[in-house]
């Protein structure tokens, strides 16, 4: 009988003793395992970021090119009115000027010819 | 004293008032006609105009600088009916206002008016009425510029220097 006794004990405390450094190994398993599932979290976190920011490119890209497409139509046609404006009022310089050119050369013929008849009578009078 | 400076308030207000005037009906009559379908409507603006008469139009000659234009507007028209109104409500425009008929040159080609709106010596406005063929132009040249450089600047433009 006490016999049984010693080994009943004997059997209990060898079953209460963990294997030497298995507590460690256990805890550290444990940390890694948290540790995956953080990186894990992380990840799908990561992965939505990466996703919500390249359609964000995405949309700003496509926006940023039809903006630049108008802008760029804009300036050309802008460019183009401006071209137009200046030869449009280059002309109206050059019809403007010219018809009072034309003008003034016909009033210069005039006194050129008044000038010529003064000149015969005066002639013609000293004479 | 007090006459001379109550006078000189008078006359000051009158030549502004007279002034709005003027503008008032150039303006109406542009209005009228800008929205207008067959109307050609040209403003150029001082800034323009600058870059514009920082061209130097002939080597001797002189450039349009010297003219000092501040404005230009264009109003042309190649309809029959618009031609035909125009040419009413411009002379109304005229006869309301202090402008005066200083050339009219009639060729086979065109019947050319030229009016100017001085104030001295100075010429503030000018206006040539062109009418051709199948076109009515209406050029009107803001500024300060006297008649001996503008005949002068029109000389070197047109190579008869």
């Amino acid at each position: 009988m006490e016999n049984l006794d010693e080994l009943l004990d004997k059997t209990l405390a060898a079953e209460q003793e963990l294997p030497e450094g298995l507590s460690e190994r256990l805890e550290k398993q444990i940390d890694t395992w948290a540790k995956a599932e953080r990186q894990q979290k992380q990840l799908v976190t990561r992965r939505w970021i990466y996703w919500v920011s390249g359609i964000a490119a995405t949309i700003l890209l496509t926006i940023g090119i039809f903006r630049y497409d108008a802008y760029e139509k804009e300036q050309k046609t802008n460019a183009r009115e401006l071209a137009d404006a200046t030869i449009t009022a280059q002309n109206a310089l050059q019809l403007f000027f010219s018809n009072f050119n034309k003008g003034i050369m016909q009033m210069d013929n005039v006194n050129r010819k008044v000038d010529k008849v003064n000149e015969l009578l005066i002639e013609k009078l000293n004479y | 004293m007090k006459n001379f400076s109550t006078t000189k308030l008078v006359m000051a207000i009158l030549l502004f008032v007279f002034g709005t005037f003027v503008c008032q009906a150039q303006d109406n009559f542009f209005e009228k006609y800008e929205d207008m379908d067959g109307v050609t409507v040209v403003s150029i603006s001082p800034e323009m105009l600058q870059i514009m008469c920082s061209m130097k139009t002939d080597e001797d000659g002189l450039d349009l600088a010297e003219m000092e234009i501040t404005g230009m507007q264009i109003l042309s028209t190649e309809r029959k009916d618009i031609r035909d109104q125009m040419k009413t409500d411009f002379s109304k425009m005229i006869d309301m206002t202090d402008y005066k008929e200083i050339m009219r040159i009639k060729d086979d080609e065109s019947n050319v008016v030229f009016y100017i709106l001085q104030e001295g010596d100075i010429i503030n406005k000018m206006i040539m009425l062109a009418e051709e063929q199948d076109e009515c132009t209406i050029i009107i040249l803001s500024g300060n510029f006297t008649m001996q450089v503008t005949m002068q600047v029109a000389k070197s433009m047109t190579g008869t220097n």
